[in-house]
């Protein structure tokens, strides 16, 4: 047996991804034509001026519950500049019930506070949650740790103005997806490690959270599915620069290097089967529950990134959306050892 | 991500999006979407409720795509339609003037559901598991519970016989014949239709079958769980069938069968049969009179059979022999002409 052919030889070669789902197959069918699977860097501006975050008025617009919008400006950290927040609530808000706050996903270096932000508002209507999200700055003309310390800034700041904003302290949770998922482990982190602000918990949609692109998801999806392998070297390379894969990164910006995930608010991921970030979700769950901590994980079979909302009307997107709303909702938390992360909306 | 390439969501009512919506169908039908999701869609694609009825079969989903149910009330006949299967139809619940891709969403919605109509058919299925229970490569267990879903029976006989699908006789007569364990396979030698029917004499669709067609293997009478071999053998047959003989039954063939399986795997013909292919290639005087001989046993049998005189007969085998390289007139002679000859007919029969 020649050394090629020994078994110790380590493979390189990475069976097919797991196929998608048939219906979210037909929308990247249509949806996908429109752009190369792969995002370089020189797509950045290109892609920035394209926004396709359709504006927040129309989003407001067209739901069913009246949601009110305020702007705020507030201090950044240290040295940097202000930073703007949105706040959601209902029109017929009652103060003292969950809050949310929202790191937006764009893979570090490209969309705004309200990428996403559906998600969150389906929320603030179901649990009459105040939603926070913040506009932190973009890689790579802010490397790391500019948007971390950003995000952390602003939930500094809601914490604080808990009262004044209508929810209670107690009861604020971290949400993000994508780029915002990892940037919402990384502040939980950073919580944690600067002892607050205090979290009821965090949830973490196909979170970013791994910057060397070396697990199996991450060699199966490339050049296929949405923000594959080459996408995701992209929004690395623009966020840590020559730093990416050296041990100079922080966990705080990459929380798949932490060893140590114990004494962390109870986290709720969701990630498809067929998508970059799947291994790198299912082992940060993993090392939660090897710490002793609390995570709900549900890995959506054949789904691929963002599917839920590329595709909201498709069976899989319907069951994810219902799954997250009964784990915050808390149906599933008979227990009170295990509050649920959004409570029930009062009955006024 | 979701932001680089946005959400899908209605069309533009102005503008004609007709690859969007061939793409879109296109990939669920590949999926194998259930209607459901085909019609969720139409209704997403559309921005309207979508629902088809066919059959007795009445399917809805809302705008949103969700299913619903069927509004009695309302007036389908204002809504643009297209028709689907027997008298059934697809529709949009567009209120107003029709939008551009109404139609293209229909189109492509009634041709993908009548795929998935065909594909979940109860005669498909049947036909898939006849497909399953006579493969070799099928694990036992599989071609087990392919019988199972045919509804043998686990302790009688059944055998396949093997018969050309490109029949127009036969397929006339088969599609008026009710039910029956057929399917068509396609082999080495073409489109072969396999026929399971139970060893015992019986009114199925062999019989109808074996009446119509022009050539016919008849493979081993075999439990359920073996149907493999029994087709495996009623190919064989039918590989061997002639003119003259154009029904061959594997139970009779003795170890004509071992031989012929033998000769299939190699991958060239013996020289006995490159003999018979360079001498009764094509059809002829030549050919009837080795056909004859070697069904009669004798030449002046054969001369009879043919109208020829005993001495004429006798001349041609005389000049035959030679160029088969043996003497056809001795009794071994006799025995590797008629080896010789089943094997030309499994190395040179093909079926459509």
């Amino acid at each position: 047996m020649s050394i090629a052919e020994s078994p110790l030889t380590p493979t390189t070669e990475y069976r097919p991804a797991p196929p998608f789902d048939p219906e979210l197959a037909a929308v990247l069918a249509v949806l996908g034509a429109q752009m190369p699977p792969t995002l370089t860097a020189e797509m950045i501006g290109p892609m920035r001026s394209a926004n396709v975050t359709p504006p927040i008025d129309e989003v407001l617009a067209a739901r069913t519950v009246d949601v009110v919008r305020e702007d705020r400006d507030i201090p950044g950290p240290a040295g940097a500049p202000d930073l703007t927040i949105s706040i959601f609530k209902r029109a017929d808000h009652v103060a003292g019930g969950p809050g949310i706050y929202h790191t937006h996903g764009g893979g570090m270096i490209i969309g705004d506070r309200f990428t996403g932000i559906d998600t969150i508002l389906d929320w603030v209507e179901e649990f009459d949650a105040v939603a926070v999200t913040v506009e932190y700055r973009l890689a790579p003309e802010h490397p790391d740790p500019a948007l971390v310390d950003d995000c952390y800034a602003g939930l500094v700041y809601t914490a604080e103005h808990a009262d004044e904003l209508g929810f209670d302290a107690s009861r604020l949770i971290i949400a993000g997806a994508s780029a915002g998922g990892g940037l919402c482990a990384g502040v939980t982190l950073l919580a944690r490690d600067k002892g607050g602000p205090a979290l009821a918990g965090q949830v973490i949609i196909y979170g970013m959270l791994d910057d060397r692109n070396q697990t199996v998801s991450s060699h199966q999806i490339d050049q296929i599915g949405v923000w594959d392998r080459g996408s995701n070297d992209t929004g690395w390379d623009a966020l840590l620069g020559d730093r990416r894969k050296t041990d100079a990164v922080s966990i705080y910006a990459a929380p798949s290097r932490a060893t140590d995930l114990s004494n962390l608010p109870p986290a709720y991921l969701d990630c498809g089967s067929s998508e970059v970030f799947r291994d790198e979700d299912v082992a940060y769950a993993s090392q939660i529950w090897a710490d002793g901590g609390i995570a709900e994980l549900h890995v959506w079979p054949g789904g691929f990134h963002g599917f839920d909302m590329m595709a909201p009307q498709a069976a899989l997107s319907v069951a994810m959306r219902q799954t997250a709303r009964r784990g915050y909702g808390g149906c599933s938390a008979p227990d009170a050892r295990r509050p649920p992360l959004l409570p029930p909306r009062r009955q006024r | 991500m979701h932001q680089l390439v946005g959400r899908l969501t209605a069309l533009d009512p102005e503008a004609s999006e007709s690859l969007k919506i061939i793409a879109y169908f296109d990939a669920l039908v590949d999926g194998h979407a259930n209607t459901e999701v085909l019609l969720r869609g139409a209704a997403v694609l559309s921005g309207c409720a979508a629902g088809f009825s066919v059959a007795g079969t009445q399917r809805r989903v809302d705008a949103a795509g969700i299913r619903s149910p069927v509004d009695t009330a309302a007036s389908p006949a204002l809504w643009p339609q297209h028709p689907l299967g027997d008298a059934g139809y697809a529709w949009l619940e567009r209120v107003g003037p029709t939008h551009a891709n109404d139609e293209m969403i229909l189109e492509r919605l009634a041709i993908a559901l009548s795929i998935t109509f065909e594909r979940s058919a109860p005669v498909v299925a049947a036909r898939k598991a006849v497909e399953t229970v006579v493969d070799s490569q099928a694990p036992r267990a599989d071609r087990l519970a392919a019988a199972t879903q045919l509804k043998l029976d686990m302790t009688a006989d059944y055998c396949v016989s093997a018969i050309p699908a490109l029949s127009s006789a036969l397929s006339s007569a088969l599609s008026s014949a009710p039910g029956g364990h057929q399917t068509v396979m396609v082999t080495r030698v073409g489109a072969v239709r396999a026929v399971i029917r139970p060893a015992r004499p019986g009114t199925t669709n062999a019989r109808v079958a074996e009446t119509f067609a022009e050539r016919v293997g008849v493979g081993f009478a075999v439990p359920p769980g073996e149907l493999d071999r029994s087709w495996s053998s009623a190919l064989l047959a039918l590989r061997m069938t002639s003119d003259r003989e154009p029904v061959v039954h594997a139970d009779d063939l003795g170890a004509v069968l071992m031989l012929a399986e033998a000769a299939d795997e190699r991958g060239y013909d013996h020289p006995d049969v490159l003999a018979l292919k360079r001498l009764i290639g094509s059809p002829g005087a030549a050919r009837d009179l080795v056909e004859a001989i070697v069904a009669t046993g004798s030449a002046r049998a054969a001369a009879r059979e043919l109208g020829l005189h005993h001495s004429t007969v006798q001349a041609r085998v005389a000049e035959l022999s030679p160029a088969l390289g043996f003497d056809m007139r001795t009794m071994s002679g006799q025995t590797r002409l008629q080896l010789a000859l089943r094997l030309y007919y499994l190395s040179t029969n093909v079926f459509g």
